[in-house]
């Protein structure tokens, strides 16, 4: 951190800047690179989607805009931008601005609290974990005034399905959540990726004790994120398109924007908890192994740290494009019984386990 | 088939040359003869296939099509209607289906069916003059004519 | 209407329609208290149409009724016509029109299957289902040179003959369609969403059917087993007006009826899925009478000049979605007196209401996409 430090503040002195600007704006610059890479992560990823959605189903994808269809969504996002911006009559005009914003600020802050590297992360508390179900919930609020908001009956209809879902799916997602905090007894985020460390290569991860908690999670994940086959709140063959159906141009660009970054999000989460977020799976880093040069290997350490915790994000998000592919989507009170018959109970017994199991073997 | 059971509701059988057999019955006596034909063993009409109505310009005709499913044979029930006076008792108590048949008639050919409740243009726009299907129908509507102006 | 009443209007422009209907529904939370199908958004008057034209000018309109499965309208009006005018028809026409009918039959099962799937939240199979019925529409584009409306049938024959190359093309495509049909039921009939979903959802009882005349495989779904191309009924009594059994040379094939039990929405999937597997036999079959026989298809008779005499018939034929009727009445001259179309959507609206009374509204989407009602055949 300090080396990046002196770096910047070099950097600043070729130009003639005094240091208290380096001082002052140090800290802001990890968070315009983190916004700034969360959305060019959302563009890929939209790309990705549809290219992947395209795979499955035999067509080609977004192929006409740049090499490999790669600047579609740039394309589309320039499209939406320029869009005209409609507030239905009779629609709440605070509210109805205020959602869009509701449902994508939230996201933005909990993107901070991820460990990207052993070193690197900007917001680090003792109670990271906790903030972050706690903030990633608000943009459920967001939703819920959308659809308030936008006097549409079908958005309504999404609004409450979509309350209903976070509440249900919430719960057995903190339970998986307590039984991994039990495991590497701490809530910071980055002690819990460090829990995960151990002298064979990734046999410390909690996947393994914890892996009826990881299926859970991931179910739970897919419905808190309102995605297919949990995607009732925009079921476009019912709902029209659900609490966005009234929204258009960036007001929508940003319930889409807050979407797949959360998507993003929660499968980084989900690689931290499950996966030992940034740990290289081969138990040593690459670049410690094969470069010589201190001061240059301990940089690229982070980066690589960084690229592991991408890759195994991405392979959870390309399971969640799997499931989307597959399945039909759920029926509400299916959802509901599903939730709290079937995946609140083996939450328990997952955290029954992990206790007896941390009781037992852990601490020998 | 036997239809002389049917003599008890005034019945007169027709068969001409290059058409099928017709059932041809007073109005008043439709309903009685439909549930017969339905709920007796030996016919056992148990689908109303569809209603055929037709403006023959002196008078309409409507034609019941009757299909039976376990016998697999038809029977077609003909009633002539007066034009001035386009009325008939309704049969959407012996085959509901009859519903939206009926609807259409109305629609189409401002035949009105005495006893259903709800009978309602069904393509026809709302305040739409006229029938379009009675062979002296003029087109009227505005909303029709945007092309010619 | 009660207060805690949401009255929801989905259509006429709606995702899940398909087509121009209108629904206007009554909620309380997600269950549907009252439903009431508004119709005739697509009202087209094509039994008015009839009565301006001649017999010949009317034809190439009939395909546009139910414009999934052209050919059924198609051949509906042609058999009036050639029952009044007693034209015959030749051995290998016939052949042929089994044939296209029931390639045609098999398209449209794929679009329903892949359309009900979409409505039901799954969005690969559309894609996979619509990559088969492309083959078929190319080989309808190959012979009739349309892919919707072919406008194939003439009175009395056909407009061409099938070359043996298309028939070879059709025959490699009936060699690849079964593992395709198997694919769809393994990712599809045992999936436990989709099951859920359907089985007991939208349950049709054998009386309900018959009183709103619901035909095609909606009725046999019921287990009733009825099939208008078959003239080996159950208890078939074979006297001078049954109701045109065993149409063209069905009689002549081998083939089964499939028919389920319950009726609910999950039995009227399987039906179809059957259905498109006996459509593989008997094109098959098909193929192999006209692979070895030949036979004049064209119709001797002057096609503009047809004058038919005075007469009415209903001809009854079984389409993908129920029976289509089709009367003609001629008084004699050159245009039809009356025509008067029966299809099977049409009910299949109406009985709507009925069904969904005290559903869950996404159970809406199982039971109209089941139902398969494509709307200009409602409308007309």
């Amino acid at each position: 951190m300090e080396y990046l430090y002196f770096l910047y503040i070099d950097f600043l002195h070729k130009y003639n800047l005094p240091e208290f600007i380096g001082m002052a704006t140090f800290p802001l610059l990890p968070f315009c690179m983190v916004a700034a890479a969360l959305i060019l992560v959302v563009l890929f990823l939209v790309l990705m989607e549809r290219k992947v959605l395209a795979f499955f189903t035999q067509r080609k994808g977004p192929n006409r805009v740049g090499p490999w269809g790669l600047f579609q969504t740039i394309a589309d996002a320039i499209k939406l931008l320029c869009k005209e911006n409609i507030t239905p009559t009779g629609a709440e005009k605070f509210m109805f601005n205020l959602a869009p914003l509701l449902a994508f600020v939230p996201v933005m802050v909990v993107w901070g609290l991820i460990p990207f590297s052993s070193e690197f992360d900007f917001m680090s508390y003792s109670v990271s974990a906790l903030l972050f179900m706690t903030i990633a919930s608000i943009p459920t609020l967001g939703i819920l005034l959308a659809g308030y908001a936008s006097n549409n009956k079908y958005s309504l209809i999404g609004s409450f399905r979509s309350v209903a879902q976070a509440i249900s799916y919430e719960l057995p997602l903190v339970f998986v959540l307590v039984s991994i905090v039990v495991l590497a007894s701490s809530l910071n985020l980055r002690q819990i990726v460090l829990a995960q460390i151990s002298v064979y290569p990734f046999c410390g991860w909690f996947i393994f004790p914890a892996f009826l908690g990881f299926l859970i999670f991931f179910i739970c994940a897919t419905a808190e994120l309102n995605r297919c086959p949990f995607d009732l709140p925009e079921a476009e063959s019912e709902l029209v398109s659900g609490y966005n159906t009234e929204y258009s141009g960036m007001k929508f660009a940003f319930f889409f924007l807050a979407e797949y970054a959360m998507m993003f999000i929660m499968c980084a989460f989900m690689a931290t908890l499950f996966l030992g977020g940034f740990l290289s799976p081969f138990g040593f880093y690459l670049s410690e192994r094969f470069i010589h040069n201190d001061l240059l290997a301990q940089v690229l350490v982070y980066f690589e740290q960084v690229f592991w915790l991408f890759l195994k994000t991405f392979f959870l998000i390309f399971c969640m494009m799997l499931v989307r592919a597959t399945l039909p989507r759920l029926k509400s009170n299916q959802l509901m019984g599903f939730a709290w018959k079937v995946l609140l109970p083996l939450s328990f017994l997952n955290l029954f386990f992990i206790c007896c199991y941390k009781y037992f073997i852990y601490a020998k | 088939m036997n239809f002389e059971v049917l003599d008890k509701f005034n019945v007169e059988i027709i068969k001409k040359e290059n058409s099928f057999e017709k059932i041809r019955v007073e109005s008043s006596n439709l309903c009685d003869l439909l549930n017969f034909l339905k709920n007796s063993a030996e016919f056992n009409f148990d689908r109303l296939n569809t209603i055929i109505a037709i403006d023959l310009v002196d008078n309409f005709e409507l034609i019941y099509d009757l299909h039976s499913i376990n016998t697999s044979q038809y029977a077609r029930i003909s009633v002539i209607i007066d034009r001035n006076s386009p009325k008939i008792p309704s049969i959407i108590e012996i085959f509901k289906s009859a519903y939206y048949d009926e609807c259409e008639i109305f629609d189409l050919f401002g035949i009105e069916f005495t006893n259903n409740q709800n009978l309602k243009r069904l393509f026809m726009p709302k305040g739409w003059v006229g029938y379009p299907l009675r062979k002296d129908y003029k087109q009227t509507d505005e909303r029709l004519s945007w092309n010619e102006k | 209407m009660t207060k805690n009443r949401l009255k929801i209007n989905i259509g006429p422009q709606h995702p899940s329609t398909h087509g121009v209907l209108r629904l206007v529904l009554e909620l309380e939370g997600e269950i549907i208290k009252s439903c009431e199908p508004v119709i005739g958004y697509l009202h087209r008057g094509m039994e008015k149409m009839a009565e301006n034209r001649t017999y010949l000018q009317y034809l190439p309109i009939v395909d546009r009724i139910d414009y999934l499965s052209g050919f059924f309208n198609s051949f509906a009006y042609c058999n009036a016509v050639e029952n009044l005018a007693q034209i015959e028809v030749s051995k290998r026409s016939q052949y042929i029109r089994v044939l296209t009918m029931e390639m045609n039959r098999l398209s449209s099962h794929l679009l329903w299957l892949g359309t009900f799937l979409l409505d039901m939240g799954a969005t690969s199979p559309l894609f996979y289902t619509f990559r088969d019925r492309e083959v078929i529409l190319s080989l309808f584009e190959e012979l009739t040179g349309q892919r919707l409306m072919y406008n194939y049938y003439t009175f009395g024959g056909l407009r061409h003959d099938v070359s043996d190359d298309w028939l070879d093309k059709v025959g490699d495509f009936v060699k690849i369609m079964p593992k395709k049909i198997q694919d769809y039921e393994d990712i599809i009939t045992n999936n436990p969403i989709f099951t859920t979903r359907t089985k007991n959802i939208g349950v049709l009882s054998k009386n309900s059917t018959l009183q709103y005349s619901i035909t095609g495989p909606n009725l046999r779904a019921t287990g009733i087993r009825v099939d208008y191309r078959n003239s080996k009924q159950e208890t078939g009594n074979k006297e001078h007006n049954s109701h045109g059994l065993g149409y063209l040379v069905y009689p002549e094939l081998d083939f089964e009826i499939p028919t389920a039990k319950t009726g609910d929405s999950f039995d009227r999937y399987k039906v179809r899925v059957e259905e498109m597997k006996v459509c593989l036999k008997l094109i098959s079959q098909c193929i192999d009478w006209l692979k070895s026989n030949t036979g004049e298809i064209i119709s001797p008779i002057k096609q503009h000049l047809l004058k038919v005499p005075e007469g009415e018939f209903i001809s009854n034929v079984e389409a993908p979605r129920g029976v289509c009727s089709c009367y003609v009445k001629s008084d004699g001259s050159g245009n039809p007196y009356r025509v008067k179309w029966r299809t099977g959507s049409f009910y299949a609206v109406q009985i709507l209401p009925k069904l969904l009374e005290n559903t869950f509204y996404p159970d809406l989407m199982a039971i109209f996409g089941s139902l398969d009602v494509i709307l200009p055949e409602v409308d007309r």
